[in-house]
């Protein structure tokens, strides 16, 4: 069928002009390959931390960075199709990948916060019970505040929260305290919790000696 | 004469050879002859110079009173005598010999060699010659060969004899022409020819062979004529396959200038081999016939005696006539094998060209008197006498003419017999007082006969009797009542005799019979007169009618002729002056024209006699009223009639004009037919000769004496047969009109859809435009089946679609007056049968069909259209196999069987890409271009017109389909496709060998670096792909 066969020949002449073209040039080849093989990497790393956000985290990611990813892992396979890797689609790869990360740098803040904040007010609020401790866990913690690509900084995270969770526990309150505790981390404590009834919020609030790291403010 | 006596004797007297009639028939019919001439010398027609009586010639010559050697040649034209004349020397000398004299009659009646051979060894006097055992055993062996074999052993020795020619005979041929001529001979076609009966080898058998009945004057010999080729006889020689020499042979003999030449020299040569081989095949040695002649002298010389031959006819010695006069110019005087011969005086009957051609220069120096006869021997009295004589002799008992023999035949005692019938008829007087009466002959008659009926050179005693006085005799008294019934064209017959009696006989054939007495018997003339109380019409005593029960008629009253006719030597008077008187002849007409219509009218009255006519022949009579019935006539009709006011196209008429089929025939005409028959009766014959008249008389025109009579003849016959003849050249058959318009039409449209003139898919858009618009397809080429051009061949074959086309263009016009350039249409017509053939489908049904329509050019239309017909399936099915082909091949090249102009211009595009990477990569091919690659939709639309019909089983579809040479118009694409084939191919081999040389970066192979990289990406996109449908 020469109707095909003059496409698929011209192609292959264009694949041959390109080996040449190559052979001519190998180092600039050379760092092509690198790129690629440096974009496949972060990509690599990249859907490794996602992946583990969203098994271990319960965080999804939205569908245009998925899609984004999608799209650069095509656009790298066909960078290699003819066995060498094309340094226009290469760049093209990496200016993708680019953007991806400069939107998860984005995106990621939000979703930090959402993933921590309770944990680091509680924390915060309880740093007087064991300042040692709770300062090692915020820090651990706040380390993944910014996206770093790592799916390390993450598992930091996850178990920094892990051990929060424990030392709070660990601290025996009792449910009306956890409850205000919870209040103050979301921004509705009020008076009226302190003064309740039994004093029961007052009186931990001197026992733990909390009183200068409270502080009221106006609706 | 007296018939009852006449009845039996005629047959023994009135007979053309004089030897066979009895001694006593033979002196009673003799009529002396004065005009002889003497000769030393041979001269072929001498003129001029002393004439001899016979008597005189007889004491002279014949006689011998000088008792010398001598040879006498008496030679003439055939049938002037000579075997009378040597008859009547051998009886006078008979009557006068010596006693020692012998005299030998060689009779030519058993002329065959061996019976003259016989004739030799019967005389008394040679019974105890030397070697007659011999001799009569020779003569006696039967030749027992079958004539077949016997004549194609005379043909074979000839062959034989050129084989084994080794030149030294007197004509010689080259040895390329004897091995053509040997060729030639051995044809099968030519050996059949020269068979034939009245070849030249029928011509020597009958001198060979006993019991045939030959030409007495026949010689054996080739004659010219033999090996004239005719074209006819050329195209059986070619046809039967002919050896290239015999054929080359062959077309010299048919050359009109050179054949005839050619063919006298093969005759020469030939002839000279005639007497070797009558020998051999007669079974006679050469030598055989000179011995028996010396033999026979030299017994004579033993007993004393003298020899004394009279030869009737040398011309029968053909095959020893050398050796034969050999032996007789051989003088006694010298000796011959020591013994001596007898003197011999000889007597030798010859023709001129005999003498001419067949005697050496040596036998002709050695003749001693040359004896001639002329040709005009007898003058009128002499002629009047010879039939008076032979009238007379068979008119008498036998008994009576041996009576007056015995008495030795004095002419004062020569009988003369009573009369029974012919009293009052005229009388010739024999001398002495003897007055015979002619009847039933008039010396006008037989002036008539004599002048008319006799040939040129048949003027001669023989053939006095043979047609003249035996036929007549015989009709008279056999057939009197149809008296005269012989066949005798009357000369410049009187008109006005002729309406004279068709007014008052209505019998026909008694019409016939007075109208030929008059004008034969008779002056010819309307006339009546009495004379000394007796009753004269057209000359002849009333009494000649009553004797024959002609029908009483009037004539006009003339007064009676005062002159006495004067005696006239028939043979010196100019010819003008032999015609019997005739009424007087308009000058302005030349009489050699009025001769022609007389014979024509003859033949016409024979016509209207015998119902039936033979016009075959251009000459002559036959050739006048051939020239009326298949010129004149069709001229005239087709022109003064008005045949589209008829309602005939011009076309039809034309057709039919010129066709076999005569618009005028006669009833009986041998052949071809006619549309219009015109019945043997006296009112056709009055039209034929007025058409003759216009024709011959008036250069056809009306200017000549009588002609407004013959313009009303003519134009109130055509009137009164226009209109048959005009419905008979509508019709096909009768009752059918005739419809070949349909057919050509048809023809035509195939013509032009075949031609790629009419190039559409549907007859649609076929209209009259395109039928009659001449748009001459001017490629000398095309891309179409084998099968279609045979198709196209045999369509021009014999101008057939030329032909045809003219039938189309030309039969719906309307004649315009004036020689007009404008043609005008019958639109109405030509519409009607257009649109029927259109409608359906250039089909037209068996049972419509004409195809065996007499006129030919009518079933030509057929013809073509059979023609084109039988070959349209097979035509149809061949293009369409090979437009399959061309489009698999396209359809395969494309992958796709719908190829329209996007993906012709896609295709185009991808090859020029092709190219141009071919340059940038350095691959080495060809640029190849799609020829007319900016007509894309042509031949977007060629494939598509192929690829509509791929499936179709009507041919004229599948003409139509074609008939615009789609297959030439892709063509170019399929040369196109094979050149990139091969191109690309070239480019992959080369992309091959440049890819192997190259070695990968880092030295690792090219597909084994991203093995890892691949997996990777996958196993990637599987996870991203998990997570979105989670």
């Amino acid at each position: 069928m020469i109707f095909e066969e003059l496409s698929k020949t011209t192609k292959d002449m264009q694949d041959l002009q390109r080996k040449i073209s190559i052979q001519k040039n190998q180092d600039e080849q050379k760092a092509t390959d690198n790129k690629f093989r440096m974009i496949l990497v972060q990509i690599d790393k990249t859907i490794d931390a996602i992946e583990y956000l969203h098994s271990n985290m319960n965080v999804n990611s939205d569908d245009e960075i998925l899609a984004s990813t999608v799209s650069i892992l095509t656009t790298l396979e066909e960078s290699i199709e003819n066995d060498v890797a094309e340094k226009e689609k290469v760049d093209s790869a990496d200016k993708s990948n680019k953007s991806l990360q400069t939107e998860l740098k984005k995106t990621w803040p939000k979703q930090f916060e959402q993933l921590t904040a309770f944990t680091l007010g509680t924390l915060n609020v309880i740093q007087g019970i064991n300042p040692e401790k709770v300062s090692a866990c915020i820090n651990r913690i706040q380390a993944a505040k910014i996206w770093d690509n790592n799916l390390n900084q993450f598992q930091s995270m996850k178990m920094a929260i892990d051990e929060a969770e424990q030392l709070i526990d660990s601290l025996g309150l009792d449910d009306e305290i956890k409850s205000f505790l919870s209040k103050i981390r979301n921004g509705k404590a009020t008076l009226e919790d302190i003064f309740s009834a039994d004093d029961k919020i007052l009186n931990w609030i001197r026992k733990e000696n909390l009183q200068s790291k409270m502080y009221v403010s106006l609706k | 004469m007296n018939a009852d006596i006449a009845k039996e004797r005629i047959s023994y007297v009135a007979r053309p050879d004089s030897i066979t009639s009895s001694e006593g028939d033979f002196l009673a019919t003799h009529v002396s002859v004065k005009k002889l001439k003497v000769l030393d010398k041979f001269e072929l027609s001498p003129s001029g110079g002393k004439s001899y009586t016979e008597e005189e010639l007889f004491k002279n010559y014949i006689s011998n009173p000088e008792d010398k050697h001598q040879f006498i040649a008496v030679y003439g034209q055939s049938g002037t005598g000579k075997s009378h004349l040597i008859r009547w020397f051998e009886a006078r000398y008979e009557q006068n010999k010596p006693k020692d004299e012998v005299i030998l009659f060689i009779r030519r009646s058993d002329n065959t060699l061996k019976g003259t051979i016989r004739q030799l060894l019967e005389k008394p006097e040679v019974q105890d010659i030397s070697n007659k055992e011999v001799y009569e055993r020779l003569v006696k062996a039967s030749l027992s060969v079958e004539e077949n074999k016997l004549k194609d052993m005379i043909y074979h020795n000839f062959i034989i004899e050129i084989n084994n020619d080794s030149d030294e005979q007197d004509i010689q041929l080259t040895t390329v022409r004897k091995k053509r001529l040997i060729a030639f001979l051995n044809n099968e076609v030519v050996h059949d020819y020269l068979m034939s009966a009245s070849g030249p080898v029928e011509r020597m058998y009958s001198k060979i062979a006993e019991h045939t009945l030959v030409d007495r004057d026949t010689v054996a010999q080739f004659e010219a004529n033999d090996f004239i080729v005719s074209p006819e006889l050329y195209d059986n020689i070619t046809n039967a396959g002919a050896d290239p020499k015999a054929e080359r042979m062959a077309r010299e003999l048919m050359s009109d200038e050179e054949g005839p030449i050619e063919a006298q020299k093969i005759v020469n040569y030939l002839n000279q081999f005639v007497g070797a081989v009558i020998q051999r095949c007669a079974g006679i040695e050469p030598g055989d016939f000179k011995q028996i002649f010396l033999d026979i002298r030299k017994e004579l010389y033993r007993l004393d005696k003298k020899l004394t031959l009279f030869i009737e006819d040398v011309t029968s010695f053909t095959g020893v006539d050398t050796a034969l006069l050999d032996a007789l110019i051989e003088e006694h005087t010298g000796k011959r094998d020591g013994e001596n011969l007898c003197r011999i005086s000889s007597i030798v009957g010859t023709t001129n060209n005999y003498l001419q051609n067949n005697f050496k220069d040596n036998h002709k120096d050695r003749i001693t008197k040359y004896i001639y006869i002329p040709s005009d021997v007898l003058d009128e009295d002499g002629l009047y006498e010879f039939v008076a004589r032979y009238i007379n002799t068979m008119s008498l008992e036998e008994e009576s003419i041996s009576d007056w023999v015995n008495g030795h035949a004095n002419p004062e005692d020569y009988p003369v017999h009573d009369i029974v019938e012919g009293k009052n008829w005229e009388f010739v007087n024999l001398g002495y007082n003897k007055e015979v009466s002619i009847y039933p002959f008039t010396k006008r008659s037989i002036l008539y006969f004599y002048n008319y009926v006799l040939q040129k050179g048949h003027q001669t005693p023989r053939y006095i009797i043979r047609d003249i006085i035996e036929p007549v005799v015989r009709d008279a008294i056999f057939n009197k009542d149809s008296f005269p019934s012989v066949d005798i064209d009357v000369v410049n017959m009187n008109q006005t005799l002729s309406i004279r009696i068709h007014s008052q006989v209505s019998d026909e054939k008694t019409i016939n019979r007075v109208l030929k007495f008059m004008s034969v018997w008779g002056n010819g003339k309307p006339d009546q007169y009495e004379k000394n109380g007796r009753i004269y019409i057209a000359g002849i005593p009333k009494d000649a009618f009553d004797d024959f029960n002609f029908p009483t008629l009037n004539m006009d009253i003339v007064q009676a002729p005062v002159q006495t006719e004067k005696h006239r030597d028939v043979t010196t008077q100019p010819a003008q002056n032999e015609i019997p008187e005739t009424e007087t002849v308009d000058t302005r007409v030349p009489l050699a024209k009025i001769k022609k219509l007389d014979a024509a009218n003859n033949l016409l009255i024979r016509w209207i006699n015998e119902h039936a006519i033979d016009i075959s022949s251009s000459a002559g009579a036959s050739g006048t009223v051939h020239s009326a019935i298949y010129d004149v006539i069709p001229d005239y009709l087709y022109s003064a009639i008005n045949w589209q006011a008829e309602g005939v196209a011009t076309n039809n008429a034309k057709k039919v004009k010129v066709s076999s089929v005569l618009f005028v025939a006669l009833e009986g005409q041998t052949k071809n037919e006619g549309l219009y028959v015109l019945p043997a009766k006296w009112e056709s014959i009055n039209i034929i000769l007025a058409f003759i008249r216009w024709k011959e008389y008036g250069n056809k025109s009306w200017d000549y004496p009588d002609a407004d009579f013959d313009a009303y003849l003519i134009t109130t016959w055509t009137e009164s047969i226009k209109k048959e003849l005009v419905a008979r050249v509508k019709e096909y058959k009768p009752g059918v009109e005739t419809r070949y318009i349909e057919a050509a039409i048809a023809g035509e449209m195939y013509r032009t859809i075949l031609t790629g003139e009419f190039r559409e898919k549907s007859l649609k858009n076929f209209t009259i435009k395109e039928l009659l618009a001449s748009k001459p397809n001017k490629n000398s080429s095309n891309s179409h089946s084998k099968e279609w051009n045979s198709l196209l061949s045999v369509m021009e074959q014999k101008n057939a679609a030329k032909n045809n086309q003219e039938t189309v263009r030309t039969y719906f016009n309307i004649d315009q007056g004036g020689g007009s350039g404008v043609i005008v249409l019958d639109q109405i017509s030509l519409s009607k049968v257009f649109s029927k053939v259109r409608r359906n489908h250039l089909v037209i049904a068996e049972e419509e069909k004409q195809s065996d329509d007499k006129v030919k050019l009518r079933k030509d239309a057929y013809v073509f259209l059979n023609d084109i017909e039988e070959r349209v399936e097979s035509v149809a099915k061949a293009e369409l196999e090979l437009g399959r082909e061309k489009l698999e091949k396209i359809f395969d090249a494309f992958g796709d069987d719908e190829i329209g102009e996007e993906e012709l211009a896609e295709f185009v595009n991808r090859a020029k890409r092709f190219f141009e990477e071919a340059n940038k990569t350095q691959i080495n091919v060809k640029e190849c271009r799609l020829e007319g690659e900016k007509k894309l939709p042509t031949l977007a639309k060629a494939i598509s017109d192929i690829s509509s019909v791929l499936d179709e089983k009507d041919p004229l579809t599948i003409l139509m389909a074609f008939a615009g040479d789609p297959i030439a118009t892709v063509k170019p694409l399929l040369e196109f496709i094979d050149s990139l084939e091969n191109e690309v191919q070239k480019a992959k081999n080369q992309i091959a060998i440049k890819k192997s040389g190259l070695i990968g970066v880092d030295g690792v192979e090219e597909d084994e670096r991203y093995i890892e990289e691949k997996k990777n990406i996958a196993e990637y996109k599987e996870k991203l792909e998990r997570m979105v449908n989670a």
